[in-house]
């Protein structure tokens, strides 16, 4: 869901095509997960990862894990973001299948396809492990979100929303008024990637485990059908979206008991293509999603 | 073309294009043009379709960048420079088929027009925050009054992609005085609008320049032009033919060839 929100700036308020949602959370889980966890070897088994010499303390490991995937996401927009809005797209999509690569291949660097593991919880120390712990995170969870939605909501009522708006509109005539169109581009795709950056802290904190294939594009396609589900633009449409997303995908889950067995295995992918099919049906009859992009409208002055 | 005394501009010019030149694949739309605009009036620019003006004003307006020649604006040269940096010293271009930011309300597409305000920059957090909501509230008041001006302000609140053709000619013209311009590029402002939108915008255009705007524009209704500019260019095949005041512009048996296909 923070996931969301972190695409909801880039491409519902401005309209950029960000096809490596996957790489800028994965950057976030593994920089959170390297940091939070400390220099981690086990020379008997040949297992082992960097990280500092002391574990870090976790909210200034999540902001580093926000600041690095903002920096790669600046990084990578800064050529493509003045050619035509497709190679953005096209170079993001590489960079998904690159970051994942580079972390499966990396052993002594990140663990590899060892996986990353014994990423530490908030409160982890006074919290015991199981559901208990789980309902902690959560609250952790929903806090962050909630932060970032105020954040965000903060930022997209500023005048600099209303100028990534004209962008997404009309690029051209943006800068036909004066505004300086690759600069709102930046920044909103920056700091729309250090949001996915801390959604992978988020996301590497609850699994305690992560491993690279986590990070494979599949998680960039349900980002979207969350913020299309949702309504782009839309905020609270995100949560709405998130949460209609998970409920689904849960759901698809708790009834693997009661089909037939040899259904159990095909039910993941009924789920895919009724998710599938449900995109098809929000975009044909509904494209601005069920909660759409609300109006501006002050009152006179 | 005689040029009475009285009517030689005393001023210097706001606008001078030197030599421009603009190819595009082997076509050479503006071809070597040279032409100055000077402040204050209303200045029409004319031609057979082809000859180059809407190009001229894009390039003027920093949309394409010259292969040639040099633009100056109020004493500085402007070519080459991004076009939202040119709006900022003051010069706005119109464009020729409304482009409204469709999504957005009509006092959404206002305000964005104003010149930069706190708040536009995510930096002006730290340096400006208390103006920010002062700012916005001013900007309301100025786009409500310039929705006033043009007439639109029953449709203030209405999505942009929702009005007529003829009413997103006028929010094209809103947004071009919202910007607070020196000079105004009008790129047919009037064309395909109905004859009474038409004398509105007409006199939108005439109150403005009253106030000490400059405007320049496109425009093909011959009775629009020599009523209501004060200076007449003519462009053909990519340059400046001749220019002057209407009624010498009327009778220039060029002007006449030109049009006639010659």
């Amino acid at each position: 869901m923070v996931v969301a929100l972190g695409l909801n700036l880039q491409w519902g308020h401005t309209g950029l095509f960000n096809a490596g949602v996957a790489a800028f959370v994965g950057v976030g889980a593994y920089t959170f997960g390297m940091l939070s966890t400390g220099k981690f070897a086990d020379p008997g088994v040949n297992w082992y990862h960097w990280g500092p010499d002391q574990p870090w303390d976790l909210i200034a490991a999540a902001l580093v894990s926000m600041a690095v995937a903002g920096f790669l996401g600046v990084l990578i927009a800064i050529p493509t973001l003045r050619l035509r809005a497709d190679y953005l797209a096209i170079a993001t999509l590489a960079l998904g299948e690159i970051v994942r690569l580079i972390i499966k291949n990396e052993r002594h660097f990140t663990g590899g396809d060892l996986d990353l593991q014994f990423i530490p919880r908030p409160f982890g120390a006074f919290v015991p492990e199981g559901a208990y712990s789980n309902g902690v995170f959560a609250l952790v969870a929903i806090g962050t979100a909630l932060g970032a939605l105020v954040i965000l909501e903060f930022l997209a009522r500023l005048p600099w929303g209303r100028d990534l708006h004209a962008v997404r509109e009309d690029e051209e005539v943006a800068m036909a008024l004066g505004k300086d169109a690759f600069m709102l581009k930046l920044s909103s795709f920056g700091i729309g990637c250090a949001i996915m950056g801390l959604a992978g802290a988020l996301s590497a904190s609850y699994y305690t485990t992560i491993t690279p294939d986590q990070f494979a594009p599949a998680a960039t396609f349900a980002a979207y059908v969350v913020v299309i589900l949702g309504g782009s633009g839309n905020n609270r449409g995100m949560i709405l979206g998130g949460y209609l997303f998970f409920l689904f995908t849960w759901a698809t889950q708790q009834i693997q008991g009661y089909v037939p067995s040899d259904w159990t295995l095909r039910l993941v992918y009924v789920n895919q293509m009724v998710i599938g099919l449900l995109l098809i049906v929000i975009i044909v009859f509904r494209p601005e999603g069920i909660l759409p992009e609300k109006k501006y409208v002050p009152r006179t002055q | 073309m005689s040029l009475a005394p009285s009517e030689t501009p005393a001023a210097r010019p706001i606008l001078a294009v030197r030599e421009v030149s603009k190819t595009f694949g082997g076509v050479h739309a503006v071809d070597g043009c040279s032409l100055t605009v000077f402040p204050g009036r209303i200045t029409g620019l004319i031609g057979p379709n082809g000859a180059g003006k809407s190009t001229l004003f894009s390039v003027i307006a920093g949309l394409y960048a010259p292969d040639s020649g040099q633009v100056y604006f109020d004493g500085q040269r402007i070519d080459g420079l991004p076009p939202h940096l040119i709006v900022r010293r003051g010069l706005v271009k119109s464009f020729q088929i409304p482009r409204e930011l469709r999504n957005m309300t009509v006092l959404e597409n206002l305000m964005v027009a104003s010149p930069r305000i706190a708040g536009e920059h995510l930096r002006d957090l730290i340096l400006r925050l208390r103006d920010i909501p002062t700012a916005e509230a001013e900007v309301i008041v100025r786009a409500e009054e310039v929705l006033r001006i043009i007439g639109l302000l029953g449709l203030r609140d209405e999505y942009a992609k929702n009005l007529s053709g003829g009413q997103k000619k006028l929010l094209e013209l809103a947004r071009a005085i919202m910007a607070q311009p020196k000079l105004v590029l009008l790129d047919e402002p009037i064309a395909g609008v109905n004859p009474t939108m038409t004398q509105k915008i007409l006199q939108v255009v005439e109150d403005l320049r009253n106030r000490g705007v400059t405007f320049f524009l496109i425009e093909h209704d011959m009775d629009v032009i020599m009523k209501r500019c004060e200076w007449i260019i003519v462009m053909h095949q990519g340059r400046r033919l001749v220019e002057g005041v209407p009624d010498d512009i009327r009778t220039n048996p060029r002007v006449i060839d030109s049009y006639l296909g010659g």
